[in-house]
């Protein structure tokens, strides 16, 4: 018996934010006007990663 | 350490070599006029990365603290960004200058060096293009950025990967060796009492 340290629903709500960022760089993209928006990238990419990351291995029953 | 010491020696060579061939490519294409970079910006770099790499080199000689690999690294990309914003900004010939420091970087030192210089090209890029503004539709230079994060990240995987495989091969390594050991004293024990 493994003992996991996440809830379904903390899971859940980490994917919903990775797509919420993903919405993000997307709209950065897309709109930006002035080259400073791009310095949010480094947050919103390594969000997206760190947040998959955590899905993926809760998914794997790693924790 | 010594392995350290080792690597960046051998970017220090490298080094060398992409400095002699990046000052050849900006005089050539200063005198056919495809850049406007001005001589004394050419002149200027070349001297600045030379006393960087002599720099580098004397450190080097006592032996390679941790922080250098970052500091290398760092003034690779400043520099280089240095060039592309006066060689034409985005549209510079010397854009792709960028993945040689990244790959050879990530190969060395795996994930946190791929997101590292991820993370300097992104900011110093942001520069480049504030100093050089493009005008109009940004959205090439945003796709090119993540291009560059998406690049970043796959060869810090693959670093990571081989790594990771490197070290297991090692342990393999030192197991046999051990065993050997092992069946060698076995033998030398075993001997005396055959000839009895």
């Amino acid at each position: 018996m493994s003992t996991r340290h996440f809830r379904s629903r903390t899971v859940g709500w980490g994917v919903a934010l990775a797509a919420v960022l993903v919405a993000a760089i997307v709209l950065v993209t897309w709109k930006a006007t002035n080259p400073l928006l791009f310095l949010l990238y480094p947050v919103l990419v390594l969000g997206v990663l760190a947040l998959l990351a955590m899905a993926m291995l809760w998914a794997l029953r790693h924790f | 350490m010594d392995e350290e010491r080792r690597i960046e020696q051998s970017k220090v060579a490298v080094r060398w070599l992409v400095v002699v061939v990046l000052c050849a490519a900006a005089i050539y294409l200063r005198r056919s006029g495809t850049i406007d970079t001005p001589w004394v910006v050419i002149v200027g770099l070349t001297a600045v990365v030379t006393a960087a790499n002599l720099t580098f080199s004397a450190v080097l000689r006592r032996g390679a603290p941790r922080w250098l690999r970052y500091v290398t690294t760092a003034t690779d990309l400043v520099l280089t960004s240095l060039l592309i914003a006066y060689s034409g900004g985005s549209g510079s010939p010397f854009y792709y200058v960028y993945f040689i420091v990244l790959v050879s970087n990530s190969i060395r030192y795996g994930m946190s060096m791929a997101v590292f210089v991820a993370f300097i090209y992104n900011v110093a890029y942001v520069m480049v293009l504030l100093l050089h503004p493009v005008g109009g539709d940004l959205t090439m230079e945003g796709v090119k950025i993540l291009a560059f994060w998406g690049v970043a990240l796959y060869a810090g995987y693959l670093a990571t990967r081989f790594q990771r495989q490197a070290r297991i091969l090692q342990s393999y390594e030192e197991t046999i060796a051990g065993l050997r050991t092992r069946l060698d004293e076995l033998e030398a024990a075993h001997r005396p009492q055959e000839r009895r």
